[in-house]
């Protein structure tokens, strides 16, 4: 049972990489958000790990509203193909990282080091791929949900898990930010 | 009462009415301006956890204030850092008008000076890496104006920062939980490879500096040199918190040859980009990569008032930067070309001036601590002195080249109209330069007795 919400975390992770409309991408990492809530009660209360979901439904909250302001257009910078390749390729090197606890986190479970490698490593990809800034947002919080699997077992402080929690929302608010008031990057201009 | 407390109440109500006066065009900047000097002066010299009288009410101000279970605290070594933080503010908020920051730039860079302000003064220090990347937010909403073209140079600040705080949030758990120091050197070596990461990060060392380059072509100029210089005196704040909190990782080696390596390596980096541009905005940042490089090897020297030397080259980097910014605020109307000094005389004169300040030219605000550090550096360092000499040299003949180009007859964009009120703060500002350049004496002593720990 344990297991089931590594393979939810996998499935969400991949599919921010595949999906292209943004409002499926906001669902998506809703359910990543509920996943990295249940592996955190792994090793955290229940009510303490509840402040994971609480801050993940306000960062998709304030994504979808976002959204449904700003209808920006799917961003594809690379091909679905080659898309899915990457995320094949990077998954299963994750989690063959994930097979050993890597991070050297004491008292850390199998599952949990596992998701971490995943979301993590999906992150960074995410980060590679992607020019927006909803996306690279979303990036940024798939990369930080991984590190947080793994470091609240070794700092369970609710000040801590709070403070965590405000750099999602705070994502969330730079992303719309950068949507719906500031004018998004030209396809010509929007690299470096 | 607390004093971090009231610190915190003054700077939320600042940025609350701020953003109701943000479409003022000097007001928000005067409040601004003289309540972060208010504060700043007020952080440095309150007397803190002593019983005292004013205006015969009888008074207490607490250092530590307790806020969800961790301490806010003002001791000694944070009050330079915060109080030269707002300092930095105070000036900034005074003269910003004149470059048309934005709208958004005096609510948002109170917040950003806050939410570093608390990076310096939590306990546990691991917090101040969750503070640190809610800081880069609000850089990144200075960087990017409402109505402005949000782009990736931007957003790389805020990939770097999110990395930076996951490797010292673990670094801060290995040093305050596990007790990791040199007698377990396996952890040893982790603690110091992740918090290296974090820091080359919070210094711009490169390659971690790339957001810098990118943004300057497309921002405000005078908005990257605020966000360039809170950022990066807050790194260097932190640095030297750790080497000074943990006795072993200042005594270590490694942790001097890395400084050392990183700082020879900022300044060679700095120095060959700067002289190889063709964008002036750009050799600004690669000037101010190889002045940073120089505070690294003060830190490194092995000199008793090495760290001193790194404060002070700090404090005048504002100075220097500002000076740059403003300058090249104003002079973007001519687009930076061929003979953009004869359309904006003042304002390239002034920005060009900030560069050679930021190089440690003689005669300007640079110069004075730089020449410090190089009467000072022992033999053994002789290879960083000569490095240092090389910079400036090179940095010196990349300005007159600038210069020549500026100001030679050519076809700037448009007339820039020099209205007295930038006309006044970049007079202002250039007079400060010249002034800590010729007369040091004036603020050496100053620093060392107020910022310095």
């Amino acid at each position: 049972m344990t297991w089931v919400p590594v393979v939810l975390v996998a499935t969400t992770a991949f599919g921010l990489i595949i999906v292209e409309r943004p409002g499926f991408q906001i669902g998506i990492l809703a359910v990543q958000y509920a996943s990295v809530a249940w592996l955190s009660s792994l090793a955290l209360p229940p009510q303490v790990a509840a402040v994971k979901v609480v801050a993940g439904m306000i960062t998709s909250g304030v994504l979808a509203l976002t959204v449904a302001g700003s209808r920006p257009h799917a961003e594809s910078v690379a091909g679905r193909t080659f898309r899915v390749i990457a995320a094949i390729l990077i998954m299963t090197a994750a989690i063959g990282i994930g097979q050993t606890n890597w991070m050297r986190v004491p008292d850390i479970r199998q599952e949990a080091i596992m998701a971490a490698s995943i979301l993590m490593s999906m992150g960074l990809l995410q980060l590679g791929l992607f020019r927006s800034p909803l996306r690279v947002v979303i990036g940024l919080i798939t990369l930080l949900s991984g590190f947080e699997i793994a470091y609240s077992v070794i700092e369970p402080a609710l000040a801590i898990l709070a403070l965590l929690a405000s750099v999602h929302i705070g994502l969330a608010m730079v992303a719309s930010y950068l949507t719906l008031v500031a004018r998004p990057a030209g396809p010509a201009e929007g690299g470096e | 009462m607390s004093a971090p407390a009231l610190v915190f109440i003054l700077i939320a109500t600042l940025a609350v009415a701020t953003l109701g006066l943000r479409r003022r065009a000097y007001l928000p900047f005067a409040i601004a301006g003289i309540s972060c000097a208010l504060i700043g002066l007020f952080v440095l010299y309150a007397p803190l956890d002593t019983a005292f009288s004013l205006f015969g009410l009888p008074l207490r101000l607490e250092s530590t204030w307790q806020i969800l279970g961790r301490a806010s605290n003002l001791d000694a070594q944070d009050r330079a850092a915060v109080g030269f933080l707002f300092l930095v503010g105070a000036l900034f908020f005074s003269v910003g008008w004149a470059a048309a920051p934005g709208r958004s730039f005096v609510p948002t860079g109170l917040i950003a000076l806050g939410l570093l302000a608390g990076a310096l003064t939590i306990e546990p220090f691991l917090f101040a890496a969750i503070f640190l990347e809610l800081a880069a937010m609000a850089c990144v909403l200075i960087l990017i104006p409402p109505g402005s073209r949000s782009e990736r140079g931007e957003l790389n600040l805020l990939v770097l920062y999110t990395m930076a705080m996951m490797a010292i949030l673990f670094t801060g758990w290995l040093l305050e939980n596990v007790g990791v120091t040199s007698v377990t050197p396996e952890l040893a070596l982790r603690v110091i490879l992740l918090l290296g990461l974090g820091f080359v990060i919070l210094l711009f060392v490169p390659p971690f500096h790339y957001w810098l380059p990118n943004a300057a072509q497309r921002v405000n100029p005078f908005s990257l040199a605020f966000v360039a210089i809170i950022l990066q005196s807050s790194g260097m704040f932190l640095l030297l918190r750790f080497l000074d909190n943990f006795v072993w990782m200042r005594a270590d080696p490694r942790i001097s040859t890395a400084i050392q390596a990183a700082g020879v390596w900022m300044i060679l980096f700095g120095t060959l980009l700067a002289i190889t541009q063709i964008s002036f905005l750009k050799f600004a940042v690669y000037v101010l990569l190889a002045d940073i490089g120089v505070s690294l090897l003060a830190i490194d020297s092995e000199l008793a008032t090495g760290t001193e030397i790194a404060i002070g080259m700090t404090s005048v980097r504002v100075i220097s930067l500002g000076l740059w910014g403003l300058g090249a605020a104003l002079m973007s109307k001519t687009g930076y070309s061929s003979g953009a000094g004869r359309k904006a005389p003042l304002a390239t004169a002034v920005g060009l001036m900030g560069v050679m300040s930021l190089a440690g030219f003689p005669l300007t605000a640079g110069f004075p601590w730089r020449w410090t550090l190089l009467t000072q550096l022992p033999e053994a360092s002789r290879f960083g002195a000569l490095l240092m000499v090389f910079s400036t040299a090179a940095i010196l003949w990349a300005i007159v080249r600038w210069a020549r180009v500026f100001f030679e007859l050519g076809s700037a964009e448009s007339d820039v109209d020099e209205d007295l009120p930038p006309t006044l703060a970049l007079t202002l500002m250039a007079s400060a330069c010249l002034l800590l350049g010729i007369f040091p004496q004036l603020a050496i002593p100053w620093v060392s007795a107020n910022l310095s720990p």
